[in-house]
């Protein structure tokens, strides 16, 4: 490593760098320093000139060395035209790998909007068929919802008919009639609430366009329509509301109408109970 | 031991020359600077026919130097060569603010000489390589080469006015300044070869560089 120089060290001896004079470790350490000191760099330069022309003082080769002249002119020349091949070769290899490099960039172009086209369509497709499954979803949902509140509506109704058969004022009387597997049946009244309740069993199949009525008869002879009924498997069960007077009752009779019910009773009651026959509850 | 450079007497007349034609000279030497500026931006631009230009204007100066400071053919050809091919490689490099193209041009010249002169020296001090076994063969015949009469004009001239300046120095200090430029010594070296001391050797470069700085200021080429 070579000491700083002060600059009168380093301005005193810039001469001999001009002559490419000094040694080693005395040029590194005045070449440091010119590369910081602007005077010193501009009296290099100066000193550079006057050195550069002491080539004068060689006799300039004119109209000498006409042979060797000619010899380093060619081999110039052809150098400086190879070197130009060259770079003209260069640019025409790199020309020719970026007009490749553009074809594959097209063809990769060419692939990822394919691609892309395909993945749009794929999800497209996907988010339509994620859109049916839920629609399908809410509407199960939605079905489910209707079931669960139809048979809430049954519990409910379930729940209403067995109050309204097991209270505490309520009568209990069962029409029948004579004969194996003859239908019976069983009318709640709950005398509080004016509910009525039928429950009937093994009832006989109807005939198209035939519809059970029951009705309620009043001791003044009043047939009074309590509502019709097509049993299922022979079963029904009917349930009105009518204020009647605790002894008004005289009987309850079923009988067999045309679709639709009838104004009065048109036929013999299928099965009946008298309120006299079912006691006083 | 290196040995001593060629050596040329200088026309003590010439020195009068400097000064009488300093206007002159400036202007001549403002046109040359602008014209290798030029040529030196074409080169840059890869331009052949600037560097065909370049060399015919400046071979007689960069031969004549190359010359002085070698004594094998084969290495002043060689040099030359190498020489121009840097100055055309390294154009682009080239900085007007910083130095004229003279300068530039001659610093790679003798640069270059002087990496050879030296490389020589190793190879003399050793004995088992015959540095004299190579020499060129000059005598190819070959088409005359293109010169730059006008060029060639403003270098003898120079060369004139160059040499009447160094003739004017005490002999000491141009022995000095010779060793130094054309014999590629260091001051060290100068000091060794002429038994003078270290100190003496420095002052009289110093002196006979001011005195050469003060005659040829008209032939700086102007920084454009």
């Amino acid at each position: 490593m070579s000491r700083e120089m002060t600059h009168d060290e380093a301005f005193a001896v810039l001469d001999a760098l001009a002559f490419d004079a000094l040694d080693g470790a005395e040029r590194e350490a005045v070449i440091a320093h010119v590369s910081t000191c602007i005077p010193c760099r501009e009296e290099l330069t100066a000193l550079r000139d006057t050195t550069a022309q002491l080539a004068y003082a060689a006799t300039p080769s004119i109209g000498t060395a006409g042979a060797s002249r000619q010899r380093i002119r060619s081999r110039l020349m052809a150098r400086a035209e190879a070197e130009k091949e060259q770079i003209r070769d260069r640019s025409a290899v790199i020309s020719s790998l970026a007009w490749r490099r553009a074809e594959w960039v097209a063809a990769a172009a060419s692939v990822l909007l394919v691609v892309s086209v395909a993945v749009l369509a794929w999800i497209v497709r996907d988010r339509q068929a994620l859109r049916d499954t839920l629609s399908g979803q809410a509407a199960r949902v939605a079905a489910a919802q209707r079931t669960t509140d139809s048979l809430r509506l049954a519990v409910l109704a379930r729940d209403s008919m067995v109050v309204a058969i097991t209270g505490r004022d309520v009568a209990v009387m069962t029409l029948t009639k004579n004969g194996v597997n003859a239908p019976f049946a069983r009318m709640f009244w709950d005398k509080t609430k004016n509910t009525w309740t039928f429950v009937a069993h093994d009832m006989p199949d109807l005939k198209p366009g035939r519809t059970y009525q029951l009705w309620l008869v009043t001791a003044a002879g009043a047939k009074i329509s309590a509502g019709t009924f097509d049993p299922l498997r022979g079963e029904a069960v009917v349930r009105a509301t009518y204020a009647l007077a605790r002894d008004s009752l005289a009987a309850v009779a079923v009988t067999e109408e045309a679709s639709g019910g009838a104004q009065q009773p048109t036929t013999t009651p299928i099965i009946a109970v008298t309120a006299a026959a079912a006691g006083p509850k | 031991m290196n040995p001593a450079p060629k050596s040329e007497t200088y026309p003590s007349a010439m020195a009068s020359a400097a000064s009488s034609s300093d206007a002159g000279a400036r202007d001549s030497t403002a046109a040359r600077a602008a014209v290798d500026a030029e040529l030196v931006r074409r080169m840059r631009s890869k331009d052949e026919r600037a560097l065909g230009t370049f060399y015919d204007r400046w071979f007689p100066v960069v031969h004549g130097v190359v010359s002085r400071m070698l004594e094998s053919p084969d290495d002043v050809e060689d040099v030359v060569e190498e020489a121009f091919w840097q100055a055309w490689r390294q154009a682009e490099r080239f900085e007007v603010e910083r130095g004229s193209v003279q300068t530039w041009l001659l610093t790679i010249a003798r640069s270059r000489a002087l990496d050879r002169l030296r490389a020589r020296r190793r190879l003399r001090e050793d004995p088992l390589v015959d540095a004299t076994a190579s020499e060129a063969d000059t005598s190819a015949p070959t088409a005359a080469a293109p010169s730059d009469p006008l060029a060639d004009a403003e270098h003898a001239e120079r060369s004139r006015i160059v040499r009447a300046a160094l003739a004017d120095l005490p002999a000491e200090q141009r022995e000095a300044l010779e060793l130094g430029y054309f014999g590629g010594l260091s001051q060290s070296e100068i000091a060794e070869q002429t038994g003078q001391p270290l100190g003496t050797i420095k002052t009289r470069m110093r002196l006979a560089l001011q005195k050469l700085r003060e005659k040829l200021h008209p032939l700086r080429e102007a920084v454009t």
